[in-house]
């Protein structure tokens, strides 16, 4: 073959010294295998002397803090101000995965890069004034600050020590998510370069490897080898299907990565398919996705473009596609099966298990983007693979009641107390930590007294769990069976409906914890009394008898609920109370006479008539008529409607 | 969302058909693309999406009553969607959800009988740090309160009458 023969011609004159400033050129020119490239981490070089960037994260919870607003601020007071125009540049990032200090800005400057949190359009007008024309920092709404000199992993900030020690997000927040140029400087294509260059020199056994290291990580989920052989070994097309779906239901890890580096993902995906010798790779996109869905495709256009995918990529003789290919979000997608199903334009039936089926394997997001990071470590590997060289690391989705909230990416091992208090802050006003649901609504509950558990494999064994994105952090205000009651019921929803065990069990499920969260009348307190037993009985036996994942994640919830929270369960069956006064149904509401001022707002809502009163004059409910929807207690503007 | 002349049996959705192979595969696409385009799926589209693709229509119907992403309704002028997700949730989005459900006399999932208002429940509408949110054409509104939801749910209305002179 023709490139084999220029392979021992043309070698690749850059060096360890000299190394390689943009992979493009180099795989662009003959031949295309130059690896020795600097290992661009931050953007931060972009900026040249004197200059000013100012980048702001517009990623989809940026703008729904307010992110576009700021943004139009500063274009407009640049555009008004030649002096400020020529000095200043206004860049886009993603977003930085820290949620609750949205809008995040970042200003790089002489030589450090500082971010300031929560800047509307006041904040941006004094960082504008004190620190982009004068030189002071502004007293609050400094995140962090980053210094371009220290080299990596050298702790300053905190907040620069966080950035270096992302693998997965590395990029999330530092560049724009739709410029090629910004990827392919911060080290973007190295691991392609380095995959068509195994694929070129026929390394098989050094492709395996690779393809292993990278697609092992997921712990439990990972694929088989023997699949895996078979897969790269068969003929025909192949396709390789890229599952941009949450790996669970309050997730918004997948998200995260997908708006803030687009490219990490498309490149994942074609590295695996160049590893496996597939021809066409499919985006599984979650339909909700729409700002990461433009991003994707354009990503997936500049890449076709620049020739490095389409027929032919770079003359090598090989073929290959990409397409964003927008999917289903029901959970029932965590099934391959499924995945399939949906792509071939059938109803998603799960149980068909097993990655490999056909011409078709499917790979998690998470894993597609490590390869990415494992490739830049290409060039010195020969047999076992770097997996000490990265730490492992888990992107979370840090939710609820926290200070904090957002999507974070810690070292494997990390203990939970360390996330919710180092990373997350703390609970939120500094109330009590109650406990932890890691996985969504398929995922277990986990007591504040085991806190200290570190965060691995172990631990989702322990809680019967097999991979999550999120950790929902409850305080004492939360009550267990409340939030039992709706995980289940969003399971339940998302059943396909196949099997009896998910489709007829959640269902009665749902409607006994629905139950017990309200006060039983006459004859139906008997059967209440029979609740707790038969929950356990019900959920273990969906667990053993459902025919996929789905169903038999379902009940973890209410397992571990029962485990380390039985006694909320005993409250709210045998007392009717609800420890936390959450379930509505069992609390009892009032009109505080004094704080009334008889405007008749909830009396004009109260969907039974349980209200009455004059206008001007306090208001009273009648307890026999009440259902204790709480909808007065929400209405009303004075605080007057209290329960007990 | 453009939700006009959605009850016009004489719109031709071929169109919006065009460029895609008669190929089963296509079929989400197909599915979402409709819906994009008019704002919810008609039996109709349906039956012109099975024509396109030559597929049967059980089988078109089979794959739009999945999951939640596809409605086979049309939207109300104005689209509610109160965020569900957990983050929201646990911040007090049922009460939102009840409050609504309660003013505007329908259940989530439902649109008013005049056809000016439709409920959705959302699974996460991204605004986890302004829980608990909602959307309302669009719109964003978070930190809500009960008092607030009435606020802006009166807002709509006398635009929606204003503009309707």
């Amino acid at each position: 073959m023709v490139w084999k023969e220029s392979l021992q011609e043309a070698a690749c004159t850059h060096s360890q010294s000299d190394p390689c400033p943009v992979v493009l050129d180099c795989l662009r020119s003959a031949e295309p295998l130059c690896e020795l490239r600097h290992n661009g981490k931050t953007p931060w070089q972009a900026a040249e002397e004197n200059q000013v960037v100012v980048r702001i994260g517009l990623g989809s919870c940026g703008i729904a803090a307010g992110a576009k607003k700021t943004y139009n601020y500063f274009k407009s007071q640049l555009a008004k101000s030649g002096e400020l125009k020529d000095r200043v540049v206004l860049k886009k990032t993603g977003c930085l995965g820290l949620c609750s200090h949205e809008v995040v800005v970042s200003v790089e400057k002489s030589d450090r890069v500082v971010f300031f949190k929560n800047v509307n359009i006041e904040r941006a007008s004094e960082i504008l004034e004190l620190y982009i024309q004068g030189d002071s920092l502004p007293e609050d709404g400094v995140l962090g600050i980053v210094r371009k000199d220290q080299e990596d992993g050298q702790k300053i900030g905190s907040l620069q020590a966080y950035l270096n020690s992302r693998v997965l997000l590395q990029n999330a927040g530092l560049i724009d998510p739709s410029s090629f140029d910004e990827y392919l400087a911060s080290g973007g294509m190295a691991a392609f370069a380095g995959a068509l260059k195994m694929q070129r020199r026929g390394e098989e056994g050094r492709m395996l490897s690779a393809i292993l290291a990278a697609m092992s990580k997921s712990g439990d989920f990972c694929i088989e080898k023997e699949r895996l052989v078979e897969f790269k070994e068969r003929s025909g097309e192949k396709t390789v299907v890229l599952r941009a779906l949450e790996q669970d239901t309050s997730s918004f890890t997948v998200r995260t990565i997908l708006e803030s580096d687009p490219y990490s993902a498309v490149e994942g995906l074609m590295v695996i398919c160049v590893l496996l010798g597939a021809s066409r790779g499919l985006v599984f996109l979650d339909p909700k996705f729409k700002n990461a869905r433009v991003l994707l495709e354009d990503a997936v256009c500049q890449l076709q473009e620049a020739g490095l995918l389409g027929e032919e990529v770079l003359g090598s003789g090989f073929s290959l596609r990409i397409e964003v290919f927008p999917g289903l979000e029901s959970a029932v997608c965590a099934e391959d099966g499924a995945v399939f199903a949906a792509v071939l334009g059938d109803r998603p039936k799960p149980g068909s298990s097993g990655k490999a089926q056909g011409g078709s394997l499917t790979c998690h997001l998470e894993d597609a983007v490590y390869a990415v990071r494992l490739g830049a470590l290409w060039p010195g590997w020969s047999e076992h693979p770097f997996k000490g060289e990265i730490p492992e690391t888990q992107v979370v989705s840090l939710l609820g009641r926290v200070e904090n909230a957002g999507c974070i990416e810690v070292p494997l091992g990390t203990s939970l107390r360390e996330i919710v208090y180092d990373y997350g802050g703390g609970v939120e006003n500094r109330k009590v930590l109650k406990a932890l649901q890691i996985g969504g609504a398929s995922g277990g509950f986990l007591p504040a007294r085991l806190i200290d558990t570190p965060l691995d494999q172990g631990l989702l064994q322990t809680l019967g769990i097999k991979r999550f994105g999120s950790i929902l952090v409850l305080d004492q205000d939360c009550c267990i069976v409340d939030q039992t009651y709706y995980s289940l019921k969003e399971m339940s929803g998302h059943s396909c409906g196949l099997c009896i065990p998910c489709r007829e069990g959640l269902f009665r499920l749902v409607e006994m914890l629905g139950s017990i969260k309200r006060a039983g009348q006459g004859p139906e307190n008997l059967k209440r009394f029979q609740i707790l037993s038969q929950l356990e009985k019900l959920a273990e036996t969906i667990r053993d008898t459902s025919r996929c994942s789905h169903g038999s994640s379902a009940v973890t919830p209410l397992l571990t609920g029962l485990t380390y929270f039985k006694d909320e369960f005993r409250a709210h069956i045998f007392e009717e109370r609800c420890p936390a006064n959450q379930c509505k149904g069992l609390l009892k509401f009032k009109i505080d006479a004094e704080l009334c001022t008889g405007c008749s707002i909830c009396r004009e809502r109260c969907p039974e008539d349980a209200i009455i009163g004059q206008s001007k004059f306090s208001h009273f409910i009648i307890e026999d008529r009440c259902t204790s929807c709480g909808i007065c207690h929400e209405v009303c503007p004075f605080g007057a409607v209290s329960f007990s | 969302m453009a939700q006009s002349k959605t009850n016009d049996r004489s719109v031709d959705f071929s169109a919006a058909l065009q460029g895609y192979p008669r190929d089963p595969k296509y079929l989400l696409p197909v599915l979402y693309k409709l819906q994009e385009n008019y704002g919810f799926l008609s039996t109709e589209m349906l039956q012109e999406a099975a024509r396109h693709l030559g597929v049967p229509v059980g089988k078109v119907y089979s794959l739009a009553t999945f999951g939640e992403e596809f409605r086979l309704e049309p939207l109300g002028r104005c689209v509610i969607e109160v965020c569900s997700g957990a983050c929201c949730r646990i911040k007090g989005s049922g009460g939102i959800l009840s409050v609504l459900e309660a003013e505007l006399g329908i259940k989530a999932g439902q649109t008013t009988q005049n056809g000016a208002f439709t409920l959705l429940e959302a699974s996460c509408i991204d605004a986890c740090a302004l829980a608990p949110a909602m959307r309302v054409n669009g719109h964003l509104y978070g930190n809500l309160q009960g008092g607030d939801v009435l606020r802006i749910i009166k807002e709509y209305e006398l635009l929606q009458k204003s503009s309707a002179k």
